[in-house]
């Protein structure tokens, strides 16, 4: 029994570092495992990553978060997709909602009969069938329920919220049972000579941490991961060539909008994040077509509040570590690798690398089968993920700067020209077993930045051409009636999780 | 968009019995007459049912063939009369050495606090209790006990059911079906003609008939219509012949040389009737028109050969024959710490392969940390708790039919 991890040290206190603490404190919840998390405050955290996929929902609950209380301390909106301007070429839009589109008919899915509706001249936009994007559009948003009825009951929803006030959150869930958190700098890491393993950390000028299980979740540095353990880094920015960012917070104009919004620029795209209190705003974008001076120039341009503060500049490089589980240290968040954040999937993958490190929790000798396993799982989340990305850029029409030029014409993994021209050849799509966007995602994304499918899977043929008609026109009346009674998205909020601090007050 | 291609119309299925009556049905679902003729053509010097109507042969199927009898509507009274049709919750795999192993259509106990049940089984079976694994899976009971329950209350682990049927009476069953709606039935194979350009056939012989054909779907045990050099000693699709299932070829009617040692798709009960099923499934998704691109062609060939290697993993398991990639690292994961590795397109679930390992001897050295944290005494009652329910329950429940 000697062999059980008794201390795990957790190094960051950042969004990753939170949930880490949060979740596995929730497992290990008996006294015999200590968790303790260092941060330092001199170093603080991104403060960035508001925006969320549904899968959240699923670690909140596992938490035994009470959603309302949830949204309520972080300030959150519900987010029911991502609003994509200018993307396919200016002037354009379209939106990637979660959830689906229309519903299948006699055993074939929707969008293909959409695509012969199109062919036989009666034009409609995928969004048209999306309860998400009309949802979305009309600002409207209802939790829901599975008395609700089969329709509604097709809404999917994730969050955004403020980063600072959700690891606040989380560190008051972890604290409560039993987290410790040490305020300091790790100067210094110390590895076994004979097994390389991380045996402590010199915190300050004068403090030793010993632990058995180390988790990375220092951010870009990759305190352990990297400068300790130098697992190396997969450099991805020849297919995601983004690699700074400048963000800003500012003052809520207008209805609280249900959505992120995405603005394609001269050389990279912005967001729009809508919170209770503030809004969230970033330009993403590359620095071989763009410098930082102009990137904030054209930024500040384009934003519609008052500044809350001054913006912030971050740089990265899109990619990911090779090995995210070595040794005893695992890392988890920015230190394990970063993807730019078009889809936000960051947090998704914290939450995947929490759960898949929990299911293969390992004892103090850290088996080989279990670390590959674990690094076996995660690069193919990141792949899956990275191919998703690459679909942004790759499928444009714009050739208004060198940076579209650029992101147009590269050439792309073979794993992402076999799903494209399956996608372009007649709407088809097969997903791996665990891959995390799927046909709806590919098709959003693909038909919404000009895309034209060849063709639709024969078998529509079964149904007549009328019948079709009248099938898409029905699909189309219920969505937007449906859409008709839910409430404002403002109204939900403020009858159900409504945040105490007045807007535009600063967390 | 536009669509000049033109959508294939006429599908002939070579085959005998079963597996021929299997597809032509489903596919006369799919595509109904009279936009879409089907005809089904036996093989060489056989009539369709020539190996079906004396013997007395039991096919099983797994719980996915209820969808079959969704689309085509057939009923379950139908089925007990005609295919003497008894739901079944699992199936007796046979090993090399004769004896058999039960792979159960239904999970082990229930999960825990983001804990597997197996792994609160495996720590209470290390401090020493007895009580068989296999007594926490509601589907092995059922099948045992020879009951039958539609569906699982809550509380209890989930449990699905396939059937076992007649074969020769489910395929006179599916045949008539498949007549009903359409199928047409031309006699014994000859040989086929191909398009000069493209080497698609064209056209299909049978009992001194030429039927003209779009596509051409190859059941067959013994002919192997799209044996292709590129996929030499493959099942696949190629051009316009898509084949199930591997059988020896005869290379002959494609002028294709003789390709050696092409081993039959494991002999695991359901995996034959699964295989026909989902490669209709896969067909139906991609389906073709008249110029059959690549991209669809290898889409099929790759989700097939992945299928067939799962089935591989599973028959090398059975037969204690660990090889291959993908089944060393399920192993070496589970003897670790008893988690199944879900690779994609799996065909059997966690719950068969846990059946198979515990039947292997093969058992994780330890089990999941997180089951630490129950208390011995009430895991350990937690368990006989379970048991006796689980008890009650299956003798409370009805014979099956
Ligand atoms: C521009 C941008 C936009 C993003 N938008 C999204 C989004 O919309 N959705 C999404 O899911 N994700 C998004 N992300 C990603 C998201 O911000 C991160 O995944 C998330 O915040 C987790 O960060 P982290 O905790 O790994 O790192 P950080 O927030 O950087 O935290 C690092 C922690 O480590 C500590 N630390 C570092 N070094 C030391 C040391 N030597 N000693 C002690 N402590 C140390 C720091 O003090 C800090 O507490 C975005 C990222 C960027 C850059």
């Amino acid at each position: 029994m000697s062999e059980l991890i008794e201390n795990i040290i957790i190094v960051g206190g950042g969004s990753a570092g939170w949930m880490t603490a949060a979740a596995l404190s929730k497992l290990t919840g008996k006294a015999d495992v200590s968790i303790t998390l260092i941060e330092s405050e001199d170093i603080g955290t991104v403060g960035v990553g508001e925006a969320t996929i549904p899968h959240i929902a699923q670690f909140n609950q596992f938490l035994g978060i009470d959603e309302d209380q949830f949204v309520r301390e972080t300030q959150a909106t519900f987010k029911l997709g991502i609003d994509f301007i200018d993307w396919g070429q200016k002037g354009e839009k379209y939106f990637h909602p979660f959830g689906t589109h229309g519903f299948d008919l006699e055993g074939i899915s929707f969008h293909h009969y959409w695509a012969k509706l199109n062919e036989l001249g009666e034009k409609s936009r995928l969004d048209d069938y999306s309860l998400n994007a009309l949802a979305a559009h009309a600002g409207k948003f209802i939790r829901p329920k599975p008395e609700h009825g089969s329709v509604l009951n097709k809404l999917a929803y994730a969050f955004h919220f403020d980063a600072v006030l959700y690891a606040r959150f989380l560190r008051k869930y972890a604290e409560a049972r039993g987290v410790k958190r040490i305020e300091g700098l790790v100067q210094d890491v110390k590895l076994n000579a004979e097994t390389g393993f991380i045996e402590e950390l010199h915190v300050n000028e004068d403090r030793k941490l010993a632990g058995d299980l180390f988790i990375d979740c220092s951010g870009f540095r990759g305190v352990l991961i990297e400068q300790a353990l130098k697992a190396g880094y997969d450099d991805w920015s020849h297919y995601l060539p983004v690699d700074r960012a400048v963000a800003v917070t500012t003052e809520r104009m207008g209805p609280l909008m249900p959505y992120t919004q995405s603005t394609a620029r001269e050389a990279g795209w912005q967001w729009k994040i809508p919170l209770q209190h503030r809004t969230g705003n970033g330009y993403v974008y590359s620095s071989k077509f763009i410098d930082s001076e102009q990137a904030e120039t054209d930024f500040r341009s384009a934003l519609d509040g008052k500044l809350l503060k001054e913006p912030k500049h971050l740089r990265f490089v899109t990619g990911r570590r090779r090995k995210f589980w070595d040794k005893n240290c695992v890392a988890i968040g920015l230190s394990a690798g970063f993807m730019e954040p078009l889809e936000s999937t960051s947090l998704h993958l914290i939450q995947t690398g929490i759960s898949k490190l929990i299911a293969l929790f390992p004892d103090k000798t850290m088996p080989k089968v279990e670390r590959d396993e674990y690094n076996r799982l995660l690069s193919d989340d990141y792949l899956h993920i990275r191919d998703f990305l690459i679909l942004h850029y790759k499928v444009t029409r714009r050739n208004d700067t060198a940076f579209w030029d650029y992101v147009r014409e590269m050439d792309v993994p073979d794993s992402f020209v076999r799903k494209l021209e399956l996608l372009n050849s007649r709407g088809r799509f097969f997903k791996y077993d665990a891959e995390l966007f799927d046909l709806v995602s590919w098709l959003a994304v693909a038909v919404g930045q000009g895309a034209e499918l060849g063709g639709y899977n024969p078998m529509v043929e079964g149904l007549s051409d009328a019948n079709i008609q009248k099938s898409l026109l029905n699909m189309r009346n219920l969505l937007s009636k449906t859409v008709a009674v839910m409430p404002e998205h403002q109204a939900f909020i403020d009858k159900f999780c409504r945040a105490d601090i007045a807007p535009h007050q600063e967390a | 968009m536009t669509t000049q291609n033109e959508p294939i119309r006429k599908i002939i299925v070579v085959g005998q019995g079963l597996r021929v009556w299997l597809v032509a049905s489903y596919l006369s679902a799919r595509f109904p007459a009279p936009r879409y003729t089907i005809k089904v053509i036996s093989e060489k010097n056989k009539s369709d049912m020539a190996e079906e109507i004396a013997g007395d042969d039991i096919v099983h199927t797994r719980p996915n063939i209820r969808r079959l009898h969704q689309l085509l509507q057939i009923t379950e009274r139908e089925l007990q009369m005609e295919a003497k049709a008894r739901p079944v919750f699992g199936v007796e795999a046979v090993k090399a050495d004769g004896a058999r192993v039960l792979l159960p259509y239904g999970g082990y106990g229930l999960d825990q606090a983001g804990a597997e049940f197996f792994q609160y089984w495996r720590r209470a079976d290390i401090e020493g209790m007895a009580l068989p694994l296999k007594r926490f899976n509601l589907a092995i009971r059922l099948h045992e006990e020879g009951k039958f329950i539609n569906k699982a209350p809550a509380g209890f682990p989930p449990v699905d059911y396939g059937y076992q049927f007649s074969r020769p009476g489910y395929s006179g069953l599916l045949k008539r079906y498949a007549i009903n709606n359409g199928v047409e039935y031309l006699g014994a194979f000859e040989s086929v003609n191909t398009r000069q350009d493209n080497l698609l056939v064209s056209q299909v012989l049978a009992e001194g008939n030429i039927f003209d054909c779009d596509m051409v779907i190859d059941v067959t045990t013994t002919l192997n219509i799209a044996e292709g050099s590129n996929r030499s000693g493959q099942t696949g699709w190629v051009g316009n012949c898509l084949s199930i299932g591997r059988g020896p070829c005869i290379p002959e009617v494609l002028g294709i040389p003789e390709v050696p040692d092409i081993l039959g798709v494991p002999d695991i009960p359901g995996v034959e009737v699964y295989m026909l099923q989902s490669a209709m499934d896969r067909f139906v998704a991609l389906l073709p028109d008249m110029n059959f691109h690549a991209c669809e062609i290898n889409e099929y060939n790759r989700l097939a050969d992945a299928e067939l290697a799962r089935i591989e993993d599973m028959a090398d398991l059975l037969a204690s024959n660990i090889k291959g990639k993908a089944l060393q690292r399920k192993v070496d994961v589970f003897q670790a710490r008893g988690r199944i590795v879900s690779e994609d397109y799996e065909v059997f679930s966690k719950a068969e392969w846990l059946a198979a390992f515990m039947d292997a001897g093969i058992l994780p050295e330890y089990y999941d940390r997180l089951v630490d944290r129950a208390d011995t005494t009430e895991l350990q009652a937690w368990l006989k708790q379970f048991d006796s329910a689980l008890c009650r329950f299956v003798e409370n429940s009805s014979v099956s039919g």
